[in-house]
This record gives C-alpha cells, sequence and structure tokens, in this order.
C-alpha cells in the first residue's frame, strides 16, 4: 500500500511548442502539446504539492495571453477535481524559481514553500549583472520576489542547502546544481517509506520536458537527450537525468515529468468538464479514486 | 546603458500620441527600465538579508548597482519633459523613484544596525505597485520582461496563416 496519494493535474496547456524546446536539437520537428501540471501528494497527514504553476492575475494573464497558454484554471477549479482546496495544501517544494513553477506562490495562503537556497542566491547574483546578462534572469518577476521576502519572514519560505533525506517521511530532495538553472531540485518519492524503496516515483520539474529527454525517441536503444533549454551545463542535466532514472529503477513511468502529455496514459486518468487531465499516479490507504 | 532611445515607432505607429508624448515616452522607457531593475535588486537584496545571518554575506555589489541605477534614474526623470497624456504615468513613475531611493536607504541603515532604521519591505512593495500603475498608463512598459521568458522558445508564429 502506498504512504501517498499522487495525482498529477493538469492546470493549463500550450497547444503548438517547438519540439526543439523540448528537446535539444529536435529543430523543424514540429510542434507538440506542451501540458502544465502541478502534482499533488497526500499522505502522513500533510497536503503536499510539487511546484504551484502560475498565477493568471495582473502578469500572469499577459504571459498566458501572450505565449498562446489556453485554458488556465485557478488552483481552486483544479484542486477540487481532487477533493482538495488551496487552504489545505500545507507544503509546496519549488524546483525552480521559473514563472510557471513558483508564480502561485499567493495562490496558497497557508502553505510552507521549499526551494534551494542557491537557487534564489544566483538570482541575486545575475541581477549584479549588466543588463547584457538579463536573458539569465528570463522572465522573474519583481513581485513574486516581494511575496518570497515577506514568506521567507514568516518562516514560510524556506532555503534548503543540497540533498535532504526526509524533507517530509519518505520525501527527499536532490539538489541538481547547473542544469536547467543554477540550483534546481527534484523530489524522490519512497512510497513504501523504505530507506531501500522498491516503490519510487521522481517529479523532475524542468530537468526533464519529456520522456523522450530520456530514451531521445529509440526506447530500444535509449541515450539521453536534454531539455531545449537549459541555463546550466547540459552534461550535467543529462547526468541528472541518469541519476533520475536509477533512482526509479530506470522505469520510465516512474518518472513523473509535468511537461509530459502522455503522463495520461501511463496510469489511470480522466478528462475534467474544464478539458484538463488528472493522471492518478497512486492511491494511498482508504484513499477513493478520483478518476475511475 | 548606450543612450540611445528605443524606437520610436513602438509609440508613434498605433497608439495615436502626440509627436511631444511619444518623444516622452522613448526618453521614459530608459528611466523606467532603470527603476524596474533597481526594484528587482532591491528585492534580491532582502531576500538574501531574510535568509543569510551574516551581514557580511550582503556586502554584495547588487547593493551598489541598486544605488547606481536608482541615482542614474532620477538624473533621468529630471530631464523627462511630460505632456498631458504621460502625466498620469509620470506621476507614477516619480513616486516610485522616489520609494526606490527611500527603500535603499532604509536598508543600508538596516544593515548598519542603526536604531529606528524603516523596515525597507514594505517601502519597496509600495514602489513597486507605483511602476506598476505607471506601467498601466502608457503601452510599452512591461514589469516582466517576457521577451527573456523560458517560454517565449514556442511564441506563436505570427506568420503562419
Amino acid at each position: 500500500m502506498s504512504d501517498y496519494s499522487i495525482w498529477m493535474l493538469e492546470y493549463a496547456w500550450v497547444p503548438d511548442a517547438p519540439m526543439s524546446s523540448l528537446v535539444y536539437g529536435k529543430h523543424n520537428s514540429g510542434n507538440a502539446k506542451l501540458p502544465y501540471c502541478y502534482t499533488l501528494l497526500k499522505g502522513h497527514g500533510q497536503t503536499i504539492l510539487l511546484d504551484c504553476g502560475l498565477n493568471n492575475a495582473s502578469h500572469g494573464a499577459e504571459f498566458v495571453r501572450r505565449f498562446n497558454v489556453q485554458n488556465w484554471f485557478p488552483p481552486r477549479d483544479v484542486l477540487a477535481e481532487v477533493g482538495c482546496t488551496p487552504e489545505e495544501v500545507t507544503h509546496v517544494i519549488l524546483t525552480h524559481a521559473h514563472f510557471d513553477h513558483m508564480g502561485g506562490l499567493e495562490l496558497f495562503p497557508n502553505a510552507t514553500f521549499y526551494i534551494q537556497q542557491e537557487e534564489l542566491a544566483s538570482w541575486v547574483s545575475i541581477m549584479a549583472m549588466d543588463r547584457r546578462f538579463r536573458w539569465l534572469l528570463t522572465a522573474t518577476d519583481t513581485g513574486d520576489m516581494i511575496y518570497a521576502v515577506q514568506l521567507a519572514r514568516e518562516g514560510r519560505m524556506r532555503g534548503l542547502e543540497g540533498d535532504v533525506e526526509d524533507l517530509f517521511p519518505g520525501i527527499d530532495v536532490r539538489l541538481a546544481k547547473d542544469t536547467h538553472t543554477a540550483a534546481s531540485q527534484y523530489v524522490v518519492i519512497r512510497n513504501d517509506g523504505q530507506a531501500q524503496s522498491n516503490d519510487v516515483f521522481v517529479y523532475t520539474g524542468d530537468l526533464v520536458y519529456r520522456h523522450d529527454n530520456l530514451h531521445g525517441g529509440k526506447p530500444d536503444d535509449p541515450y539521453y537527450l536534454p531539455v531545449g533549454l537549459a541555463f546550466g551545463s547540459q552534461t550535467k542535466l543529462i547526468k541528472t537525468s541518469d541519476e533520475i532514472l536509477k533512482a526509479v529503477g530506470y522505469e520510465i513511468p516512474r518518472v513523473l515529468t509535468p511537461h509530459e502529455p502522455a503522463m495520461s496514459e501511463m496510469y489511470p486518468s480522466r478528462v475534467t468538464k474544464n478539458g484538463h487531465y488528472i493522471v492518478e499516479v497512486a492511491l494511498g490507504a482508504g484513499q477513493s479514486s478520483y478518476v475511475s | 546603458m548606450n543612450g540611445r532611445l528605443p524606437e520610436l515607432g513602438r509609440w508613434s505607429n498605433s497608439t495615436g500620441f502626440d509627436d511631444a508624448t511619444v518623444l516622452y515616452a522613448a526618453a521614459a522607457h530608459q528611466c523606467f527600465q532603470q527603476l524596474q531593475d533597481a526594484a528587482s535588486r532591491l528585492a534580491a537584496i532582502l531576500l538574501l538579508m531574510s535568509f543569510e545571518k551574516s551581514r557580511h554575506a550582503l556586502d554584495h555589489t547588487t547593493r551598489e548597482s541598486a544605488i547606481a541605477q536608482i541615482a542614474e534614474g532620477h538624473e533621468q526623470y529630471r530631464s523627462l519633459k511630460p505632456t498631458l497624456r504621460s502625466a498620469h504615468f509620470h506621476r507614477h513613475l516619480g513616486a516610485g523613484l522616489q520609494l526606490l531611493h527611500q527603500c535603499s536607504n532604509a536598508i543600508e541603515r538596516t544593515l548598519a544596525g542603526a536604531t529606528g532604521a524603516t523596515d525597507p519591505l514594505p517601502i519597496l512593495t509600495q514602489g513597486w505597485k507605483e511602476l506598476e500603475s505607471a506601467s498601466r498608463c502608457l503601452p510599452g512598459f512591461e514589469v516582466v520582461d517576457f521577451s527573456h521568458s523560458c517560454c517565449a522558445n514556442h511564441a506563436p508564429d505570427q506568420t503562419r496563416s
């Protein structure tokens, strides 16, 4: 029996993301749907969100309009499909500091947020650079940063330093330094609670955009292809991909990738009244299904 | 900054602005960007102050950059010639500049351990709101530069039919 119930919850999508932005080097390979998802965990008395999406209010709306992000719905609507409210979210693990992963800070009023301290420190360092380096800031919203300061003062924004075992029971975070960002982290869920677990899932954030990054389109003779966007080292990124696969025993479906549209084909799933998919990865003891 | 004004066409082609307002907008854009960048730096400093235990960790060029940008923004603001159409924007820009200056001073006093130092966060919050208000008064003034968004890679191809 699983320690945590796990759902991947789509909240928006881009219908026409160029493949070259998702898989490095795949130029002239057409477009693909790019879903945006939260991943929700419930267990051990906690309600944990992995990344918190983007906020359609103010700048979020401009972002949505400009980049053809479609069918955005707020967390209240998305979480309601699995019997949850934003107020019930107790913790949010932020894989990295990009707009579409930590733009929703204000939407979860009772949550404590966890991010690698070095990820935040890298913002500061980049801001000291000349304006010519502004690409490195990539749509940083100062309003989000100001809100993050308030959260930090309240003790609700916690800076992690490196790998952390059992951040919550059976949940580890691992630092992926100098990869997609300066200090991204990925989440390892040992869903049987064992130190040497046989039931591991890994939530990747943007370290992996699609499972194509893990097999290069050749599952029978796989090779790693990095994502199309990295602010750090692509070499370190694909080494991290290997660490991620090792952690799940090379079972690719156990790599929970929020931007992979095929996740809905790997686990029980359904489409909500708003047109989003819910992927039910695991059910904890006593938890009813929200897709059957 | 190389001092060259951005393309006037950004404001002249589709806004219906008079020539004086177009010139104002082009000149104000540099000031706005300076203050926008300065606000980001001040926010970053406050974020570090929230996490770092040692003040020595804050002996950081980001603070110097913010101070320099506010000073530069002040000089640029003084040289602006607002028009009737741009008056609302100009007022918010000026208010934002003043608050960022106050915030920077408050940070310095806080780091110096001065007694009775004002909390810089509410000042910065209000200053940022003034810049957001300014951005809504004239087109072409964005508080978040989406052109460098990670998702800008998949902006819709405008040439497709």
